[in-house]
Protein backbone atom coordinates (compact mmCIF):
# COMPACT_ATOMS: atom_id res chain seq x y z
CA UNK A 1 0.00 0.00 0.00
CA UNK A 2 3.22 2.67 0.87
CA UNK A 3 4.80 1.91 -2.08
CA UNK A 4 1.60 1.92 -4.45
CA UNK A 5 1.42 5.33 -2.89
CA UNK A 6 4.75 6.22 -3.23
CA UNK A 7 4.31 4.65 -7.29
CA UNK A 8 1.53 6.61 -7.79
CA UNK A 9 3.20 9.93 -5.93
CA UNK A 10 5.53 9.23 -8.83
CA UNK A 11 3.35 9.32 -11.55
CA UNK A 12 1.42 12.40 -10.46
CA UNK A 13 4.62 14.17 -10.86
CA UNK A 14 5.40 13.03 -14.22
CA UNK A 15 1.82 13.80 -15.05
CA UNK A 16 2.26 17.87 -14.21
CA UNK A 17 5.58 17.47 -16.03
CA UNK A 18 3.86 16.23 -18.99
CA UNK A 19 6.69 13.45 -18.74
CA UNK A 20 3.99 10.53 -18.22
CA UNK A 21 3.41 7.51 -21.14
CA UNK A 22 -0.23 7.10 -22.67
CA UNK A 23 -0.07 4.27 -20.51
CA UNK A 24 0.80 5.75 -17.18
CA UNK A 25 -1.83 8.34 -17.70
CA UNK A 26 -4.56 5.37 -18.16
CA UNK A 27 -3.15 4.13 -14.42
CA UNK A 28 -3.66 7.29 -13.19
CA UNK A 29 -6.83 7.51 -14.72
CA UNK A 30 -8.28 3.98 -13.22
CA UNK A 31 -6.77 4.81 -10.19
CA UNK A 32 -8.85 7.67 -9.36
CA UNK A 33 -11.88 7.07 -10.78
CA UNK A 34 -11.90 2.92 -9.37
CA UNK A 35 -10.06 3.13 -5.63
CA UNK A 36 -11.77 3.41 -2.87
CA UNK A 37 -8.86 4.54 -0.49
CA UNK A 38 -7.71 7.48 -2.05
CA UNK A 39 -6.15 9.86 0.49
CA UNK A 40 -8.06 12.89 1.27
CA UNK A 41 -4.77 15.33 0.38
CA UNK A 42 -5.25 13.72 -3.28
CA UNK A 43 -8.91 15.00 -3.30
CA UNK A 44 -7.91 17.52 -6.34
CA UNK A 45 -5.85 14.88 -8.13
CA UNK A 46 -9.59 12.69 -7.81
CA UNK A 47 -11.08 15.83 -8.90
CA UNK A 48 -8.46 16.02 -12.13
CA UNK A 49 -9.37 12.94 -13.18
CA UNK A 50 -13.00 12.47 -12.32
CA UNK A 51 -13.33 15.78 -14.70
CA UNK A 52 -11.82 14.11 -17.85
CA UNK A 53 -14.96 11.65 -17.71
CA UNK A 54 -17.34 14.88 -17.44
CA UNK A 55 -18.25 17.27 -20.48
CA UNK A 56 -16.54 20.23 -18.76
CA UNK A 57 -13.90 19.90 -21.50
CA UNK A 58 -16.60 20.31 -24.31
CA UNK A 59 -16.63 23.53 -26.46
CA UNK A 60 -20.32 25.20 -26.67
CA UNK A 61 -21.30 25.37 -29.71
CA UNK A 62 -21.29 29.57 -29.28
CA UNK A 63 -17.72 29.15 -28.06
CA UNK A 64 -16.66 27.49 -31.24
CA UNK A 65 -18.95 30.79 -33.18
CA UNK A 66 -16.71 32.92 -31.58
CA UNK A 67 -13.67 30.95 -32.74
CA UNK A 68 -14.86 31.39 -36.62
CA UNK A 69 -16.06 34.93 -36.55
CA UNK A 70 -13.69 37.68 -37.76
CA UNK A 71 -12.72 39.53 -34.25
CA UNK A 72 -12.09 43.11 -34.58
CA UNK A 73 -8.91 44.90 -35.55
CA UNK A 74 -7.00 45.70 -33.20
CA UNK A 75 -7.13 49.15 -32.03
CA UNK A 76 -3.79 50.43 -33.20
CA UNK A 77 -4.92 49.58 -36.45
CA UNK A 78 -8.25 52.17 -35.95
CA UNK A 79 -5.84 54.51 -35.20
CA UNK A 80 -3.57 53.48 -38.28
CA UNK A 81 -7.27 53.99 -40.30
CA UNK A 82 -7.53 57.64 -38.42
CA UNK A 83 -4.07 58.70 -39.52
CA UNK A 84 -4.60 57.73 -42.97
CA UNK A 85 -8.34 59.28 -43.11
CA UNK A 86 -7.08 62.38 -41.66
CA UNK A 87 -4.34 62.52 -44.13
CA UNK A 88 -6.59 61.97 -47.35
CA UNK A 89 -9.43 64.39 -45.80
CA UNK A 90 -6.09 67.12 -45.50
CA UNK A 91 -4.94 66.17 -49.06
CA UNK A 92 -8.87 66.62 -50.90
CA UNK A 93 -9.58 70.00 -48.55
CA UNK A 94 -6.28 71.13 -49.86
CA UNK A 95 -6.63 69.97 -52.93
CA UNK A 96 -10.06 71.50 -53.29
CA UNK A 97 -9.59 74.49 -51.68
CA UNK A 98 -6.14 75.88 -53.57
CA UNK A 99 -7.87 75.78 -57.09
CA UNK A 100 -10.89 77.63 -55.77
CA UNK A 101 -8.52 80.02 -54.39
CA UNK A 102 -6.12 80.73 -57.40
CA UNK A 103 -9.81 81.07 -59.04
CA UNK A 104 -10.76 83.86 -56.64
CA UNK A 105 -7.47 85.77 -57.25
CA UNK A 106 -8.25 85.65 -60.95
CA UNK A 107 -11.63 86.44 -61.12
CA UNK A 108 -10.29 89.79 -59.07
CA UNK A 109 -7.56 90.70 -61.86
CA UNK A 110 -9.19 89.65 -65.15
CA UNK A 111 -12.36 87.57 -66.42
CA UNK A 112 -10.00 85.65 -68.48
CA UNK A 113 -8.28 83.26 -65.86
CA UNK A 114 -5.36 82.21 -67.04
CA UNK A 115 -3.80 85.76 -67.89
CA UNK A 116 -2.16 87.45 -64.94
CA UNK A 117 -1.24 91.00 -66.28
CA UNK A 118 -2.24 95.08 -66.07
CA UNK A 119 -4.90 95.76 -68.24
CA UNK A 120 -5.02 98.56 -70.60
CA UNK A 121 -7.64 100.11 -72.17
CA UNK A 122 -6.82 101.37 -75.40
CA UNK A 123 -8.59 104.64 -76.52
CA UNK A 124 -8.87 104.23 -80.03
CA UNK A 125 -10.80 102.03 -80.51
CA UNK A 126 -11.59 101.05 -76.90
CA UNK A 127 -10.43 97.63 -76.57
CA UNK A 128 -8.86 96.53 -73.44
CA UNK A 129 -4.98 95.13 -73.87
CA UNK A 130 -3.29 92.76 -72.01
CA UNK A 131 0.40 91.97 -72.19
CA UNK A 132 1.07 88.93 -71.23
CA UNK A 133 4.36 85.65 -71.94
CA UNK A 134 3.74 83.65 -75.06
CA UNK A 135 2.94 80.72 -72.61
CA UNK A 136 -0.06 82.35 -71.30
CA UNK A 137 -1.30 83.51 -74.26
CA UNK A 138 -0.92 80.15 -75.92
CA UNK A 139 -2.90 79.04 -72.59
CA UNK A 140 -5.31 81.74 -73.43
CA UNK A 141 -5.90 80.36 -76.51
CA UNK A 142 -6.22 76.92 -75.39
CA UNK A 143 -8.46 78.44 -72.67
CA UNK A 144 -10.74 80.36 -74.91
CA UNK A 145 -10.66 77.33 -77.69
CA UNK A 146 -12.68 75.26 -74.53
CA UNK A 147 -15.29 77.49 -73.93
CA UNK A 148 -18.85 77.31 -75.54
CA UNK A 149 -18.75 78.05 -78.92
CA UNK A 150 -22.12 79.84 -78.17
CA UNK A 151 -20.27 82.31 -76.72
CA UNK A 152 -16.93 82.91 -78.55
CA UNK A 153 -15.59 81.85 -81.41
CA UNK A 154 -11.88 81.99 -82.23
CA UNK A 155 -10.43 81.88 -85.59
CA UNK A 156 -7.06 82.54 -86.91
CA UNK A 157 -6.98 84.69 -89.65
CA UNK A 158 -8.10 88.43 -88.70
CA UNK A 159 -12.19 88.60 -87.94
CA UNK A 160 -14.45 90.96 -86.39
CA UNK A 161 -14.57 87.83 -83.71
CA UNK A 162 -11.15 87.00 -83.00
CA UNK A 163 -7.56 86.94 -83.85
CA UNK A 164 -4.69 85.54 -83.47
CA UNK A 165 -1.33 88.32 -84.89
CA UNK A 166 2.03 87.78 -85.26
CA UNK A 167 3.37 91.05 -84.62
CA UNK A 168 6.89 92.36 -85.71
CA UNK A 169 8.41 95.69 -84.25
CA UNK A 170 11.84 97.24 -84.10
CA UNK A 171 12.66 96.41 -87.60
CA UNK A 172 11.99 93.00 -87.10
CA UNK A 173 14.41 91.60 -84.70
CA UNK A 174 10.92 91.93 -81.82
CA UNK A 175 8.03 89.65 -82.11
CA UNK A 176 4.35 89.61 -80.58
CA UNK A 177 1.51 87.72 -80.86
CA UNK A 178 -2.13 88.94 -80.15
CA UNK A 179 -5.34 87.43 -79.56
CA UNK A 180 -8.35 89.35 -80.26
CA UNK A 181 -11.70 87.79 -79.30
CA UNK A 182 -14.92 89.33 -78.95
CA UNK A 183 -17.64 88.39 -76.33
CA UNK A 184 -20.80 90.10 -75.26
CA UNK A 185 -20.11 93.10 -76.94
CA UNK A 186 -16.95 93.69 -74.75
CA UNK A 187 -13.87 93.19 -76.82
CA UNK A 188 -10.46 91.66 -75.25
CA UNK A 189 -7.07 91.99 -76.67
CA UNK A 190 -3.85 89.72 -75.44
CA UNK A 191 -1.05 90.51 -76.74
CA UNK A 192 2.08 88.58 -75.26
CA UNK A 193 5.28 89.75 -74.31
CA UNK A 194 7.67 90.77 -77.16
CA UNK A 195 9.95 87.94 -78.36
CA UNK A 196 13.57 88.62 -78.98
CA UNK A 197 14.80 86.88 -82.06
CA UNK B 1 -13.49 14.55 -40.26
CA UNK B 2 -10.61 12.29 -39.52
CA UNK B 3 -7.35 12.76 -37.63
CA UNK B 4 -5.28 11.60 -40.76
CA UNK B 5 -6.88 13.99 -43.64
CA UNK B 6 -7.01 16.36 -40.80
CA UNK B 7 -3.36 16.32 -40.22
CA UNK B 8 -2.69 16.00 -43.89
CA UNK B 9 -4.58 19.31 -44.78
CA UNK B 10 -3.30 20.59 -42.18
CA UNK B 11 0.47 20.40 -43.05
CA UNK B 12 -0.84 21.83 -46.57
CA UNK B 13 -2.27 24.75 -44.75
CA UNK B 14 0.97 25.59 -42.32
CA UNK B 15 3.12 27.80 -44.61
CA UNK B 16 0.39 30.00 -45.65
CA UNK B 17 -1.34 30.20 -41.56
CA UNK B 18 2.89 30.91 -40.62
CA UNK B 19 3.01 33.50 -43.07
CA UNK B 20 -0.28 35.65 -42.41
CA UNK B 21 0.58 34.54 -38.39
CA UNK B 22 4.13 36.36 -39.12
CA UNK B 23 2.30 39.60 -41.22
CA UNK B 24 0.39 40.37 -38.12
CA UNK B 25 2.71 39.29 -34.88
CA UNK B 26 6.18 40.39 -36.78
CA UNK B 27 8.27 37.71 -35.68
CA UNK B 28 8.64 33.44 -36.45
CA UNK B 29 8.35 32.56 -32.74
CA UNK B 30 5.05 33.98 -31.93
CA UNK B 31 3.97 33.27 -35.35
CA UNK B 32 4.75 29.17 -34.87
CA UNK B 33 2.60 29.84 -31.51
CA UNK B 34 -0.24 30.79 -33.26
CA UNK B 35 -0.40 28.65 -35.49
CA UNK B 36 -0.27 25.99 -33.57
CA UNK B 37 -3.25 27.43 -31.34
CA UNK B 38 -5.10 27.56 -34.73
CA UNK B 39 -4.41 24.09 -35.31
CA UNK B 40 -5.68 22.93 -32.03
CA UNK B 41 -8.65 25.41 -32.28
CA UNK B 42 -9.69 24.02 -36.13
CA UNK B 43 -9.35 20.18 -34.55
CA UNK B 44 -11.87 21.55 -31.90
CA UNK B 45 -13.87 23.03 -34.47
CA UNK B 46 -13.64 19.70 -37.41
CA UNK B 47 -17.03 19.50 -37.00
CA UNK B 48 -17.53 22.98 -38.71
CA UNK B 49 -14.99 21.96 -42.02
CA UNK B 50 -17.26 20.42 -44.46
CA UNK B 51 -14.49 19.90 -46.67
CA UNK B 52 -10.69 20.75 -47.39
CA UNK B 53 -11.47 23.93 -49.14
CA UNK B 54 -13.74 25.54 -46.13
CA UNK B 55 -10.77 23.98 -43.95
CA UNK B 56 -8.48 26.97 -45.35
CA UNK B 57 -10.84 29.84 -45.27
CA UNK B 58 -11.64 28.43 -41.34
CA UNK B 59 -7.84 28.34 -40.37
CA UNK B 60 -7.13 31.52 -42.17
CA UNK B 61 -9.83 33.46 -39.84
CA UNK B 62 -8.89 31.39 -36.67
CA UNK B 63 -5.34 32.52 -37.51
CA UNK B 64 -6.11 35.95 -37.74
CA UNK B 65 -8.37 36.04 -34.61
CA UNK B 66 -5.17 34.27 -32.99
CA UNK B 67 -3.26 36.48 -34.05
CA UNK B 68 -5.12 39.93 -33.37
CA UNK B 69 -5.50 38.19 -29.42
CA UNK B 70 -1.88 37.60 -29.10
CA UNK B 71 -1.49 40.98 -29.67
CA UNK B 72 -3.49 42.47 -27.27
CA UNK B 73 -2.94 40.06 -24.42
CA UNK B 74 0.97 40.96 -25.31
CA UNK B 75 0.86 43.42 -22.53
CA UNK B 76 -1.85 41.83 -20.08
CA UNK B 77 -0.55 38.15 -19.60
CA UNK B 78 0.65 36.66 -16.65
CA UNK B 79 3.49 34.35 -16.92
CA UNK B 80 2.18 30.56 -14.58
CA UNK B 81 3.89 30.07 -11.46
CA UNK B 82 4.57 26.47 -12.27
CA UNK B 83 6.31 25.82 -8.74
CA UNK B 84 3.24 27.34 -6.93
CA UNK B 85 0.94 24.57 -9.43
CA UNK B 86 3.55 21.57 -8.43
CA UNK B 87 3.50 21.85 -4.39
CA UNK B 88 -0.62 21.99 -3.71
CA UNK B 89 -1.52 20.97 -0.50
CA UNK B 90 -4.34 20.63 0.16
CA UNK B 91 -6.73 20.90 3.10
CA UNK B 92 -8.39 17.30 3.40
CA UNK B 93 -11.18 19.23 5.84
CA UNK B 94 -12.06 21.64 3.23
CA UNK B 95 -15.81 21.64 2.03
CA UNK B 96 -15.53 18.42 -0.62
CA UNK B 97 -18.96 17.70 -2.44
CA UNK B 98 -21.91 20.21 -2.76
CA UNK B 99 -22.89 21.59 -6.02
CA UNK B 100 -21.41 25.20 -5.15
CA UNK B 101 -18.04 23.14 -5.32
CA UNK B 102 -18.49 21.03 -8.56
CA UNK B 103 -19.84 24.45 -10.65
CA UNK B 104 -16.23 25.91 -9.33
CA UNK B 105 -14.75 23.31 -10.41
CA UNK B 106 -16.04 23.74 -13.64
CA UNK B 107 -15.39 26.73 -13.82
CA UNK B 108 -12.01 26.43 -13.19
CA UNK B 109 -11.57 24.51 -16.85
CA UNK B 110 -13.26 27.04 -18.17
CA UNK B 111 -10.74 29.85 -16.87
CA UNK B 112 -8.22 28.11 -18.72
CA UNK B 113 -7.09 29.43 -21.94
CA UNK B 114 -9.00 27.96 -24.99
CA UNK B 115 -5.86 26.77 -26.02
CA UNK B 116 -4.89 24.79 -22.62
CA UNK B 117 -8.40 23.12 -22.44
CA UNK B 118 -8.01 22.33 -25.85
CA UNK B 119 -5.10 20.57 -25.37
CA UNK B 120 -6.06 18.99 -22.36
CA UNK B 121 -8.93 17.66 -23.99
CA UNK B 122 -7.09 16.27 -26.49
CA UNK B 123 -4.91 14.17 -24.71
CA UNK B 124 -7.08 12.97 -21.59
CA UNK B 125 -10.62 13.20 -22.04
CA UNK B 126 -10.56 12.14 -26.19
CA UNK B 127 -7.57 9.72 -25.38
CA UNK B 128 -4.92 11.27 -28.15
CA UNK B 129 -1.86 9.87 -27.66
CA UNK B 130 0.61 12.51 -27.57
CA UNK B 131 2.22 11.54 -30.99
CA UNK B 132 -1.00 12.29 -32.97
CA UNK B 133 -1.49 15.79 -30.98
CA UNK B 134 2.08 16.59 -32.13
CA UNK B 135 0.84 15.98 -35.88
CA UNK B 136 -2.57 18.17 -35.20
CA UNK B 137 -0.37 20.87 -33.89
CA UNK B 138 2.30 20.94 -36.46
CA UNK B 139 5.16 20.09 -33.96
CA UNK B 140 7.19 17.90 -31.84
CA UNK B 141 6.05 15.39 -29.03
CA UNK B 142 8.60 17.19 -26.41
CA UNK B 143 6.71 20.74 -27.27
CA UNK B 144 3.14 18.93 -26.91
CA UNK B 145 4.29 17.78 -23.27
CA UNK B 146 5.61 21.13 -22.65
CA UNK B 147 2.09 22.82 -23.67
CA UNK B 148 0.00 19.85 -21.47
CA UNK B 149 2.18 20.45 -18.93
CA UNK B 150 1.70 23.89 -18.72
CA UNK B 151 -2.29 23.67 -18.82
CA UNK B 152 -2.26 21.09 -16.09
CA UNK B 153 -0.21 23.64 -13.82
CA UNK B 154 -2.69 26.22 -14.74
CA UNK B 155 -5.47 23.75 -13.76
CA UNK B 156 -4.70 22.39 -10.65
CA UNK B 157 -3.46 26.35 -9.73
CA UNK B 158 -7.19 27.26 -10.62
CA UNK B 159 -8.59 24.39 -8.29
CA UNK B 160 -6.40 24.68 -5.66
CA UNK B 161 -8.09 28.28 -5.32
CA UNK B 162 -11.53 26.47 -5.66
CA UNK B 163 -10.90 24.36 -2.50
CA UNK B 164 -8.71 26.93 -0.48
Amino acid sequence: MKLEKEYIEGLLVKFIEGQTSEAEEQMLQDYFCSAEDIPASWQMYKDLFHSFKTDAYEFRDDEIDTMLALVPEKKTRVIHLWKWAVAACAVLIIGFSVPVMMNQDRTKQNPIAEVSASVETNPDDNTQQVTISTSELLEAIDLLANIGSENITITVSPQENGSIENTESNNGQENSYKLSRCSNGSPIEFTSQLINF
Amino acid sequence: MEIQEFIQCAERLRGDLLQQANLYLGNSEDAEDAVQETLVKLWIARNRIEDSSKMRNLASVICRNVSLNMLRDANTSVPIDNAEAIAIQVDPLSQLEGKEYQRKLRQSILNLSDKQRAILKMRNVENMSYSDIAKVVGTTESSVRGMISKARMELLKQMKGVML
